[in-house]
């Protein structure tokens, strides 16, 4: 799966383009990791690519968050399609993350 | 506490009241108990008294009666019997044979046996009793002796019923008194089982809180609790700032706390030597809790601002703060942290870290947007002061200088306009309420403008600026104002980084249902590495050709936010040091017929 | 008017406007023209220094901020001309530009005027500059 990297400022945004499973799993949560210890944590996900989840992928994205929880932080996503948030919602996990809209408002974020 | 106290009172008092009402009642009652008791006593006591006194004149009289009967001698037992009623004070007194007749009777009238029969009939045992004398004959018989005390001692029925009454209202108010005492003094034994726990231990102040059915003293009691909590998490952080407290004492709530923030908090004692360090802290400063326990604070923030930063700190008596900024790490972007100090009264020092990077980024390309911006306003300005000052102080000039004067003021007041505009739309941008303002854009007229616009850049710079438009372009329904503010970027942008004599070629044309205006320059181009990334918010290529130019790195940014607002995009071409073509792309919407 | 001091007769003062907005040079050029001034324009420092050149020079007014050399540069440059060493400058900038004394002492430039400015604010400047420098000259 093609994850693409972009800089906003001093954020850093990682659109991964497909479904987040299982295969792809590895390779996007070291990713996701080299990033937040990049950047000391100004990381945003942009899941606008993303149309599906599985519970592998809730997986790595619970353990970026409690990642980030030591230092205080929550991981951002944004772009959520509704599918995304069903899945977030019916496994209790939607209150884990910060989710904005679009990628500028989660960039706002880190002002 | 005093207000804790004082509501305490009231409950208290009323308490008292209860507490006297019960402790009456039952003093009443026990009275009331006592003297019944007593009477009680009394009456078996005259009983028994009664009963002594009829013995002793059983036995006197009886030797008598016996005697009289045994000599037939009525009137003489009549005249006994009627002696001993007065004397023993007896309320009657008589002899009665076993057959039931009475031979003699102190009250006259009940005698009903006018002789002595001879053989006296038998006498059952039991009939004998208390007042009941056997009257033994010897060769005769037995008779009976019947006596009854006098009445007098008795009491009256009344006072019984009286007594039994006080004791049944006494009852009564006991149990009620008690059942209001304990209600009333519930609270007071809630407090008191709160009390003993938080003296036991019990750590969770929060679970303690009584109920709102509690009343007055449950708010108060509930209101003591956050006291003591806050006094509680203030101790704590004092004792921490002044390294009372040990590292490894986690699990306390204000510690937690503080360990949770996303700024970094660091306790330093007072030689600047980290003591306690949060999560977020450790992340900045590029260690771990326990690797950073006991560093000197100027090892991990190395820059020549901490330097100055911390001797001020040190300097700082009268615990005034002390901000400075230090950029840390390495990397893309490092980061730079606003770090805010100050000395802590127990001791030691107190040291807040907030990540303000991005801030930074964005204050950067504020500045050299607004910089630009009043560069650009100032222009037009300065051309309609020269214009008017020359309207004003000629007033006899021709008819047609004036009306090229007056030209050229009109032209410079709408390019104040539309910078003013741009302006108001980079700010709204920037906010993220930027919203379109739908209308019918004449694309042939919004070109002829633009054409206007940079035609005096283009020949500053010995630019070939070429217009090469479909001749059938339609009339769309867009923001006019921001369509002009994403292709002027573009245009701008190829004129300012191509070199003297170069070319910018504008083309438009419909492809399929979009618009594709293409802006092509024979520019320094753009390197690969860079491509992805030219349309990032505040990006500007770390190439020293394009450093030298002015430029937010908004400009692209911008044009890309207008055209997929509009349901567009923009993408680019480009070989280094040949040139670029950008491509701005969006569909054409028609405008729909309007009711006249 | 330009002062008459005695002596020789009064010769044209020639004057170099340096503007990328045609707008400034123009209308400029029109005033200094109408006081009896003759008026060099240019809208860039290159040419401004090939101009400075061939002619005398009483003054030269410059903008700051233009392609292919900016005003300070032109400045300097004027400087370290032999003929135009001598020839006070005058700045206009859009930028509010302050330059320190010793900036100014080095560049030469007698005078910074922020944008938007006075035309007739410019032109007592202009005309008490270019009487000192008759006098000196």
């Amino acid at each position: 799966m093609e994850i693409r990297e972009q800089q906003h400022g001093a954020v850093k945004g990682i659109t991964p383009k497909g479904p987040l499973c299982t295969q792809d799993v590895p390779e996007f949560q070291r990713l996701v990791q080299n990033a937040i210890a990049a950047t000391m944590g100004r990381c945003v996900i942009d899941l606008s690519e993303t149309p599906y989840v599985d519970s592998q992928g809730l997986e790595s994205l619970l353990t970026l968050s409690e990642l980030l929880a030591d230092s205080g932080r929550t991981l951002k996503l944004c772009g959520l399609c509704e599918t995304v948030k069903e899945i977030l919602d019916l496994t209790d996990l939607a209150a884990t993350f910060e989710q904005y809209e679009d990628m500028n408002s989660a960039v706002r974020s880190f002002l | 506490m005093g207000r804790f106290l004082r509501k305490l009172v009231p409950g208290h008092a009323s308490l008292i009241s209860s507490a006297l009402v019960m402790s009456t009642a039952v003093l009443l009652s026990a009275l009331g108990a006592l003297w019944w008791t007593v009477q009680q006593a009394q009456v078996a006591e005259s009983h028994a008294s009664a009963a002594r006194t009829l013995q002793a004149i059983a036995q006197t009289v009886g030797a008598q009666l016996e005697r009289g009967i045994a000599d037939r001698d009525l009137a003489g037992i009549r005249m006994i019997v009627l002696e001993a009623a007065r004397g023993g004070r007896l309320s009657m007194c008589r002899v009665v044979l076993g057959d039931g007749s009475v031979l003699a009777d102190s009250d006259v009238g009940a005698i009903t046996s006018k002789t002595i029969p001879e053989k006296l009939p038998p006498v059952s045992s039991a009939a004998l009793g208390e007042h009941r004398f056997e009257l033994a004959i010897p060769g005769r018989g037995t008779a009976i002796l019947e006596m009854q005390p006098s009445a007098e001692s008795a009491e009256p029925q009344s006072l019984q019923f009286a007594f039994a009454g006080i004791a049944v209202g006494a009852l009564v108010a006991v149990g009620a008194a008690s059942v209001v005492i304990r209600r009333r003094g519930r609270p007071f034994t809630l407090v008191a089982d709160a009390l003993s726990a938080v003296a036991s231990g019990e750590r969770d102040l929060a679970a303690l809180e009584l109920a709102d059915s509690t009343g007055g003293v449950g708010t108060a009691w509930n209101e003591f609790l956050r006291e003591l909590a806050r006094h509680r998490a203030r101790e704590r952080l004092e004792s921490v700032a002044s390294g009372r407290v040990n590292d490894s004492a986690h699990d306390d709530l204000a510690l937690k706390l503080v360990d949770s923030m996303w700024h970094g908090v660091v306790f330093a004692d007072e030689e600047m030597r980290i003591r306690y360090c949060n999560g977020a802290a450790a992340i900045f400063l590029g260690g771990t809790r326990e690797s950073l326990a006991g560093t000197p604070i100027a090892e991990c923030l190395k820059s020549s601002e901490t330097g100055e930063g911390l001797l001020r700190l040190s300097d700082a008596k009268n615990r005034g703060r002390v901000v400075f900024e230090c950029g840390v790490g390495e990397g893309d972007v490092r980061t730079v942290l606003r770090v805010s100090a100050r000395s802590v009264a127990a001791g030691g020092y107190a040291i807040l870290l907030e990540d303000v990077t991005q801030q930074r980024v964005a204050d950067r390309s504020k500045n050299a947007f607004v910089e630009q911006a009043t560069h650009e306003l100032r222009t037009p300005l300065t051309n309609i002061r020269l214009y008017v000052e020359a309207l004003i102080d000629n007033p006899n000039s021709e008819v047609a200088t004036r009306s090229q004067h007056l030209n050229v003021v009109n032209q410079e007041v709408r390019r104040l306009e539309r910078i003013v505009g741009d302006m108001l739309s980079v700010s709204e941008i920037e906010a993220g309420t930027l919203k379109l303002a739908l209308h019918d854009v004449r694309l042939p007229s919004l070109f002829t403008d633009l054409e206007a616009e940079f035609a005096g850049p283009a020949r500053a710079k010995n630019i070939a600026l070429k217009f090469d438009l479909h001749p059938k372009l339609p009339t769309i329904v867009g923001d006019r104002d921001k369509l002009i503010l994403a292709i002027t970027n573009v245009i701008g942008n190829a004129i300012k980084y191509t070199p003297e004599g170069g070319t910018v070629r504008v083309s438009a044309r419909p492809v399929d249902s979009d618009l594709v205006v293409e802006v092509a320059d024979s520019g320094i181009g753009i390197r690969a590495e860079d491509i992805e990334r030219v349309f990032e918010r505040f990006y500007r290529a770390h190439d020293p050709r394009v450093e030298k130019i002015v430029g937010t790195g908004l400009g692209l940014a911008l044009a890309r936010d207008v055209l997929r607002l509009h349901g567009g995009d923009i993408s680019v071409q480009s070989t280094p040091d040949r040139g670029s073509t950008f491509a701005l792309k969006f569909p054409i919407r028609s405008p729909m017929s309007r009711a006249a | 008017m330009a002062k008459v001091t005695g002596g020789a007769p009064m010769a044209k003062q020639t004057l170099l406007i340096v503007d990328d907005e045609p707008c400034v040079t123009f209308m400029l050029a029109s005033r200094f023209r109408e006081l009896g001034f003759e008026v060099h324009t240019a809208d860039n420092g290159e040419q401004a220094i090939e101009i400075a050149r061939t002619v005398e020079l009483a003054a030269v007014i410059s903008d700051f901020q233009m392609p292919r050399k900016d005003g300070l540069q032109l400045a300097r440059e004027l400087r370290q001309l032999p003929s135009t060493a001598n020839v006070p400058v005058v700045m206009l900038t859009a930028r509010g530009h302050r330059l320190s004394p010793r900036e100014l002492q080095e560049t030469g430039i007698q005078h910074v005027m922020p944008k938007p400015f006075s035309a007739r604010e410019l032109q007592n400047i202009i005309q008490e500059v270019c009487g000192h420098s008759r006098e000196a000259a």
